[in-house]
């Protein structure tokens, strides 16, 4: 069955083929190009002398369009693909009547099922895998300019998750378009339920595939201490973690051994003077000595060396999802 | 092993509604077998739950002594409308079906393809109605099954197409001694090309029998008109009657002659047969109905057109 369904689908096949040298061709065309501004702006500023902060805005400023393609593109191929080959292929069945000439030839339709994932499922691991590794190669330049690889966006452009996320919108779209018998609301829904699960993933999932690492931190740490105002109008003081290149920081929260935030009251009790010259650099740095004495910084955040644990966590967890996904699929086959 | 198909108790319900109940039925081998019935009287479900297309809410069914699940590569099945995918090329057809199929006869479905002029590199969404029926048909021969169902194949077809399309049928049917099921709404379809017959309607199994057996056993009976309810005769089973003023017309099942004078009595076509079983299925419908009031509007609209 292998052949039957290689032969049905190469037409989509050789079209995702088509666009991956097309995708392909274009990395190896403006990769190098990039590669050489980053060695020439932040890979060869000093910290030093001070100019690298500069140097990695005209690096970063270079390429947007492509880099947001390059995001858009690996971000959306899954969901192209759990619409376009997913969502048809037990649906268009269904709906044009041919499940009848397909299902009533020599072989069971659980064999049919598995000759269409078989193939299906490789080439969208495939288009997926070589997109990612094309765009991995691509991107190393941007990510050592950016160390911000646990960002939502970064997390699931690279490493193995695509594949993870490609295998469940295929099968999800398998799935849908089985139950609702109809290829266009199967694809409608297949777009939603993948944006809505790996949304999900994102928010209440991946944070805890891993307990967080706590790290209490004095204030003298945090990159930068400012001062603004708190919703109900109150004068409060801001704080920014330190920087923890490619750590994923969940929260950071600034409080005392009481457990207390260092809210308008215990300001104008700790530094009376700020209040009153809030302009001036004397008494906010005195203010921040003296709030460091008894308030601390407690991080919880991922650190950078859990990069790869988390992309194996992210691909299993979808990819069982996908097999729950087909497991459902085969039952309703069977039962039909 | 002598019946290629055997149903008990074999339904299919959808909701509330039952496509076929209590179907009860055996057809022998070697016979080329006519399914009759209005439409939505359950014939089309009752091939696809011979092909495994459904599965039965109750009862079972028994094809060449096996499960169809277990018996699939020795039947052929051709699916109402001919469903054909419209992208692939009628070459790709034969192709596919030859992966999908151990003992497929590729050359043999290929010369059948060139013989009835379907152009093998033309896409199956681009062919008539005819020409899908045939490269249908022949993907079901080249099976080289032992037992063949079509469900409604010459419906959308013209008069011209349906003969071709039977002659293909009857040649291969000859040729490799296929028994054969086929449905119809139109006996008139099917009368060339069956001998035996299975009439359907309502859901359920109305007559099954050799055709020369039932049209030797059928016959109208013409007479004065009758007052009441007279019995027949034992061995005489009424299947409908119809009355005006001076005169009533019935037809009968008999195995015994038919002996009383009053009688004139005909030949019944094998139309007005089916006919007359049709006509029975809505009277005792009719009558049921009579007796327990109809609670659904529909009912109640079928009633007032009947």
């Amino acid at each position: 069955m292998i052949r039957v369904s290689y032969w049905q689908f190469r037409l989509p096949l050789y079209i995702a083929l088509a666009g991956l040298v097309v995708v392909a061709a274009a990395a190896g065309e403006t990769g190098p190009s990039l590669a050489h501004l980053y060695d020439t702006t932040v890979g060869a500023c000093k910290p030093a002398d001070g100019n690298c902060r500069a140097a990695l805005r005209l690096f970063n400023a270079d390429d947007v369009l492509l880099r947001a393609i390059v995001q858009t593109l690996s971000l959306g191929l899954p969901a192209i693909i759990g619409m376009f080959w997913g969502a048809p292929l037990v649906a268009r069945e269904l709906e044009t009547g041919t499940f009848r000439l397909a299902w009533t030839q020599s072989r069971s339709r659980l064999t049919w099922f598995a000759g269409k994932l078989a193939v299906v499922g490789l080439s969208a691991l495939a288009v997926q895998g070589l997109l990612s590794l094309a765009f991995t190669w691509w991107w190393s330049p941007v990510g050592r300019a950016n160390p911000t690889q646990f960002s939502p966006a970064q997390f699931g452009t690279f490493g193995v998750a695509p594949l993870g996320y490609v295998l469940f919108a295929l099968a999800l779209g398998i799935a849908v378009g089985t139950v609702f018998r109809r290829t266009l609301p199967a694809m409608a829904v297949t777009l939603v339920g993948f944006i809505g699960t790996r949304l999900a993933v994102i928010f209440w999932v991946r944070p805890h595939f891993a307990a967080a690492v706590r790290s209490v931190v004095s204030l003298n740490q945090s990159s930068s201490i400012g001062v603004g105002f708190s919703d109900n109008g109150q004068m409060a003081l801001r704080f920014f973690p330190p920087d923890l290149p490619n750590a994923w920081l969940l929260s950071s929260t600034v409080t005392n051994a009481a457990g207390q935030q260092p809210a308008g009251s215990v300001l104008a009790q700790q530094c009376p003077s700020l209040i009153q010259h809030q302009a001036e650099n004397q008494p906010f740095n005195s203010c921040v000595a003296t709030l460091s004495k008894t308030f601390h910084d407690t991080l919880l955040y991922q650190p950078a060396s859990r990069y790869w644990p988390f992309q194996w966590a992210e691909l299993g967890s979808f990819a069982a999802l996908a097999a729950v996904l087909v497991v459902f699929t085969a039952w309703r086959l069977r039962r039909q | 092993m002598n019946a290629v198909l055997e149903a008990h108790g074999l339904g299919k319900r959808y909701g509330r509604r039952w496509a076929l109940a209590d179907c009860d039925l055996t057809i022998p081998a070697s016979r080329v077998v006519g399914l009759v019935g209005p439409n939505g009287a359950g014939k089309s479900t009752l091939l696809q739950l011979s092909v495994g297309l459904l599965t039965p809410s109750s009862g079972e069914v028994a094809v060449l002594g096996g499960t169809p699940a277990a018996k699939l590569g020795k039947i052929g099945f051709v699916a109402q409308d001919a469903p054909v995918y419209a992208g692939m090329t009628v070459a790709d057809h034969l192709r596919i079906a030859a992966w999908a199929n151990d003992g497929f006869d590729l050359e043999g479905a290929r010369a059948r393809v060139e013989q009835l002029d379907l152009p093998a590199r033309q896409r199956a969404g681009r062919l008539s109605g005819g020409q899908r029926a045939q490269l249908a048909l022949t993907l079901a021969l080249a099976k080289k099954p032992k037992f063949l169902l079509l469900d409604e194949p010459v419906a959308s077809l013209d008069p011209l197409a349906r003969r071709e399309f039977l002659q293909l049928l009857m040649a291969a049917v000859v040729e490799d001694d296929i028994s054969v099921i086929l449905s119809s709404h139109l006996i008139a379809d099917l009368e060339r090309a069956c001998d035996y017959l299975v009439v359907l309607a309502g859901s359920h199994v109305q007559v099954a029998g050799p055709i020369d057996e039932l049209v030797a056993t059928h016959h109208r009976l013409t007479g004065p008109r009758q007052r009441g309810g007279q019995p027949l005769p034992s061995g005489q089973e009424l299947v409908t009657e119809s009355h005006t003023d001076v005169q009533s017309t019935l037809v009968v099942r008999h195995d015994t002659p038919i002996l009383d004078p009053a009688w004139t009595v005909s030949v019944v076509s094998l139309e007005d047969l089916v006919l007359a079983y049709i006509a029975r299925d809505k009277d005792t419908r009719g009558k049921r109905e009579a007796q327990d009031p109809p609670s659904t509007p529909s009912a109640r609209n079928l009633k007032v057109a009947s």
